[in-house]
């Protein structure tokens, strides 16, 4: 049972929780954002928000873990009761399990892309075929089309989701340690070596190269003083603290859980989020950007991460450009770049997967077999929508209510519970007992008073943001021009329910016109769905309590006094 | 290695923002891996009071 396990080692529990928050997110959303958003002065607000936001918010996150571990729990709904006497709370934790089985249905999908990606450049695959074509081989899409089926790519996803099945089964220590201690070191040792030899080119040396690798890595650096002033960077940098450091998902909770009642979670879950950021900010400026840089050149590069992600230039541009690194070296280094999103993927996915194996364990007393197979069961019914409608459909939508917007909204969650509820001095307490570092006293006030704050800044701003972007609403403002004429932007929350980034253009087909029809009704039932598995899981939690009180009131009576 | 495409203030930047980074995740590493729980992992930390056990009495 989950109860009685433990972390091997504290080298191990760094490394997974290090491999937890290393994701994708840091080699193709990092850069990405880094150039969109004011270069080198966009590292002002991402730093600023790293401690006033993410630091305090890791500290929370393994604070309630270990405590609710020390009581049995290992998933938030248990975790977030014993921190509480209000019954609710443990409906808000079940947030944290939405969060991670969501997030994991179409990470997962990503991850047997790029385990697809690995093995076809090690084969030589991408100097004769295009990595556009294979993309569209794999996922099966094609443009205007709701449905997108491709055997092997459902059997690569298939598989991917039974290498983590199979690595959750053997549990915390025997699994999911032992893959950290073996993929985080090769993680830093693939981003190295395509680093070096990325920045090491040189167009003298090159024919194929337009520009220097440098020129790429000054667009990432470069600063932009005039951004400093402009709010959209600051949500942007915000946004980016939340997906790098897997904070508000439940995640952390689960795997600090299995520390014992002393053991320091301070320094560790420091060491934890600087080993992140080393990944991010060193890693992941000096890989995608300077190499594409190189041979595309800084125009084309700029229009492709454009939207403020990198995933394009990562899978449809990077394996052609690798071509010119010569025909025994393209196959490696394709390799060594889609074999590090693969590593930093997984080790990212067994973190959503383990709170949901978790809560059958505790609650239900599952062994850990039956866990892993029922939580096999339900990835299993989420990736069929995942993978067989086009992107736009159901993996948009999942990428947007769960794995963005409900990590805000669980994280205000837990910072209320932690710092207001449970009590901000108990709470300290907590994250000092058997501490082996001397937390400043200002994160105290920062987690009661700014992080709060911060975090409902960051939500009503994702909620009411208009179609002209908080910048352009703040310049019109500024100007004189007065506020402009209100309409939701398509990434708004209520831009997102209105469906206002899925509308039919003007002049549409009837064919175009019902694609669109198509996927706007997809995403209704898709948001019902998630409705559905909360629901589900409520139930499933009052039925566990309920189950509890009957136990307890069994207990005392029987037990003579 | 050919740096040209650099900017002064861009390598300020880097470099600033870089050895930030760096430094810190080295002294945590460093911290961790000469602490007295990594060290001695039996080790039980006398300057820490008692863990309370609660009893959850709020079941639904």
């Amino acid at each position: 049972m989950a109860k009685n396990e433990r972390w091997a080692s504290r080298v191990g529990l760094v490394l997974a929780m290090a491999g937890n928050a290393v994701g994708l997110g840091n080699f193709l959303r990092f850069p990405a954002q880094a150039a969109q958003n004011g270069g080198g002065a966009f590292m002002i607000p991402y730093l600023v928000s790293l401690v006033v936001m993410g630091i305090p918010l890791m500290w929370i996150e393994w604070t309630m873990g270990r405590y609710g571990g020390g009581l049995g729990h290992h998933s938030t709904p248990g975790i977030f009761q014993a921190m509480s006497r209000s019954r609710a709370w443990k409906y808000a934790g079940v947030l944290g399990l939405l969060t991670c089985l969501g997030i994991a249905s179409f990470y997962l999908y990503i991850e047997s892309w790029c385990l697809s990606y690995a093995i076809y450049s090690l084969l030589g695959g991408f100097s004769a075929e295009p990595p556009g074509d294979f993309f569209n081989r794999i996922t099966g899409q094609s443009p205007n089309e709701v449905f997108a089926v491709s055997v092997p790519g459902l059997v690569m996803f298939a598989v991917c989701i039974g290498i983590n099945i199979f690595i959750l089964s053997r549990g915390v220590a025997g699994g999911i340690e032992v893959v950290a201690k073996v993929a985080m070191p090769l993680l830093i040792l693939f981003g190295v070596v395509l680093a070096v030899k990325g920045l090491s080119s040189h167009p003298d040396a090159d024919p194929n190269m337009v520009e220097s690798p440098w020129v790429g890595l000054n667009y990432i650096w470069e600063p932009d003083y005039s951004e400093l002033g402009n709010p959209a960077v600051w949500l942007a940098a915000a946004g980016q603290i939340f997906f790098t450091l897997s904070i508000g998902m439940g995640s952390i909770h689960c795997y600090a859980s299995y520390l014992r009642k002393k053991d320091d979670v301070a320094l560790t879950g420091a060491t934890t989020a600087w080993t992140n950021e080393l990944c991010e900010v060193v890693l992941g400026s000096a890989i995608l950007l300077p190499i594409a840089v190189s041979y595309l050149g800084l125009e084309a590069v700029r229009q492709s991460v454009a939207g403020g992600s990198g995933f394009g230039l990562a899978f449809m541009t990077l394996p052609t450009l690798f071509n010119n690194w010569g025909p025994s070296f393209a196959p490696l280094a394709g390799f060594l770049w889609f074999g590090l999103l693969f590593l930093a993927a997984i080790t990212s996915s067994l973190a959503m997967g383990q709170p949901v194996m978790a809560f059958l364990e505790d609650e239900f007393k599952f062994s850990r077999v039956k866990a892993s197979w029922a939580l096999m069961g339900m990835l299993l019914l989420l990736a069929v929508p995942v993978a067989m409608i086009h992107e736009q459909g159901v993996f948009a939508d999942f990428d947007f209510w769960v794995g963005t917007f409900a990590l805000v909204v669980f994280a205000l969650l837990e910072v209320v519970l932690f710092a207001w509820v449970f009590g901000i001095d108990k709470g300290w307490e907590e994250l000092m007992r058997g501490s082996e570092l001397n937390v400043p006293k200002f994160f105290y006030y920062m987690t009661k008073y700014v992080t709060p704050v911060f975090i409902m800044v960051i939500l009503l701003a994702a909620v009411f943001k208009p179609s002209v972007g908080w910048d352009g609403f703040f310049r019109s403002i500024g100007s004189g021009e007065g506020v402009p004429a209100w309409e939701w932007a398509g990434d708004s929350v209520i831009g997102k329910i209105l469906h206002k980034d899925l509308v039919t253009p003007e002049g549409a087909s009837p064919e175009v016109a019902s694609y669109y029809q198509t996927l706007r009704s997809i995403r209704t039932y898709d948001r019902l769905g998630l409705i559905g598995i909360f629901l589900f899981f409520s139930a499933l939690v009052a039925v566990a309590w309920s189950r509890k009180g009957k136990e307890k009131g069994m207990r005392e009576g029987g037990t003579p006094a | 290695m050919n740096t040209e495409g650099m900017t002064t203030s861009a390598w300020i930047f880097m470099g600033l923002v870089w050895a930030v980074v760096l430094a810190m995740t080295t002294y945590c590493f460093a911290r961790l891996l000469t602490s007295r729980q990594f060290t001695e992992p039996d080790h039980d930390p006398d300057h820490t009071p008692p863990f309370k056990e609660e009893e959850e009495d709020d079941l639904a």
